[in-house]
C-alpha cells in the first residue's frame, strides 16, 4: 500500500531513526514502510496518525471504493 | 592519509559494500568449507559419510551467520561495513536483538553439528551427544525468545511468515522425499538427512521471505 510517511517525516525534519524512536519501532521498520515493503499493523498506523496529527487515510493511500 | 577511508562510522559506498559482502562471504564460505572438509578427511571427526558431512556444512553456515551478526552487534562501526544496515547507529539500536539472534544461530547450528558428530563412527557417544545437543537447544531457545522480545512488529511478521513458509517447504521436500522413497524412486533418507533439510529449509524460508519483501536490497 502506498503511503506518505516519508513526506510527513521530512516535513517535521525528522530522520528515520528519530521517527522510529518516537514510534517505538526499529529504523528498519520505518524504512520498510516508506519503501512500500511493509504495511504496518493497525496500532502502529494509528500511532503514526496521532504523531503527525492527520487521519490514517491521509497517511496511507488506498484506491478501493465501496460499491454503490 | 585519506580520512574518509578510515572513518569507520561512515558506511562504505553501496557498491563497495555489496562487493565486500558477496566477496567476503564467498571467500569465507570457501575457506570455511575447505577447512571443514580437510578436518573431515583427516579422520579427526571419525568416519562420517556424505550425510553427516552435509549436516556439518549446514551447521557451519549457521555458526558463520551467527558470528557475523553477533560481531556486528558488538562492534557496530565494523559491522556496518558488512551487514545490510544504513549505519552503525542502526546496529546500536538493534544490539540486544542482534546479539541474542547471533548467539541463537550459533547454538542452533551447534545442535546440528552435535547430531552429525554423534553415533556409530563419529566422535561423540550418544549420551554425551544428547546432553550437548540438549544444552545447546536450551541456549538457542532462550536466545530466540530474548531476540523476539527485543524485536519489533516487522521482524515478528517476517519470523511468522518464515515459519509458515518453512512448514510448506518441509511438506514439499521431506514429504516428497518420503513419498518418492516409498515408491522406490529414491533411497530412504537417514535421520540426519531429515534434520539437515529442516535446518536448511529454515534458512531458505527466512531469506525467501526477506527477498519477497524486497528486504535483501542494499540499504
Amino acid at each position: 500500500m502506498k503511503n506518505r510517511l516519508k513526506e510527513f517525516r521530512e516535513t517535521h525534519g525528522w530522520s528515520q531513526g528519530e521517527l522510529a524512536r518516537r514510534l517505538g519501532v526499529s529504523r528498519q521498520t520505518i524504512n520498510a514502510v516508506e519503501t512500500d515493503k511493509y504495511d504496518p499493523s493497525l496500532p502502529l498506523a494509528l500511532r503514526m496518525s496521532k504523531l503527525f496529527g492527520v487521519p490514517v487515510p491521509e497517511l496511507f493511500i488506498d484506491d478501493w471504493e465501496p460499491q454503490p | 592519509m585519506n580520512t574518509a577511508s578510515t572513518d569507520l562510522s561512515q558506511p562504505p559506498h553501496k557498491g563497495r559494500k555489496l562487493a565486500l559482502m558477496i566477496g567476503g562471504g564467498a571467500l569465507t564460505g570457501f575457506f570455511g568449507a575447505l577447512g571443514l572438509m580437510t578436518l573431515i578427511d583427516s579422520g579427526a571427526l571419525g568416519s562420517l559419510g556424505p550425510s553427516r558431512e552435509i549436516a556439518l556444512l549446514v551447521a557451519m553456515l549457521y555458526a558463520f551467520m551467527g558470528v557475523l551478526v553477533g560481531f556486528g552487534a558488538l562492534s557496530p562501526r565494523l559491522g556496518a561495513r558488512f551487514l545490510n544496515v544504513q549505519d552503525a547507529e542502526e546496529l546500536r539500536e538493534m544490539k540486544q536483538s542482534l546479539l541474542a539472534s547471533g548467539i541463537g544461530s550459533v547454538a542452533f547450528g551447534g545442535v546440528l553439528a552435535v547430531l552429525a558428530l554423534t553415533g556409530p563412527g563419529a566422535v561423540l557417544a550418544p549420551m554425551a551427544g544428547a546432553v550437548a545437543a540438549g544444552v545447546l537447544l536450551v541456549i538457542a531457545t532462550l536466545a530466540s525468545v530474548r531476540s523476539m522480545k527485543h524485536s519489533d512488529e516487522l521482524m515478528r511478521t517476517v519470523s511468522r511468515q518464515a515459519g509458515s513458509t518453512a512448514f510448506y517447504l518441509v511438506l514439499l521436500f521431506i514429504g516428497g522425499w518420503a513419498a518418492l522413497s516409498i515408491f522406490g524412486f529414491m533411497p530412504q533418507p537417514q535421520m540426519i538427512d531429515i534434520l539437515t533439510l529442516i535446518w536448511a529449509i529454515l534458512i531458505i524460508a527466512t531469506f525467501g521471505v526477506c527477498a519477497k519483501r524486497g528486504m535483501l536490497g542494499m540499504r
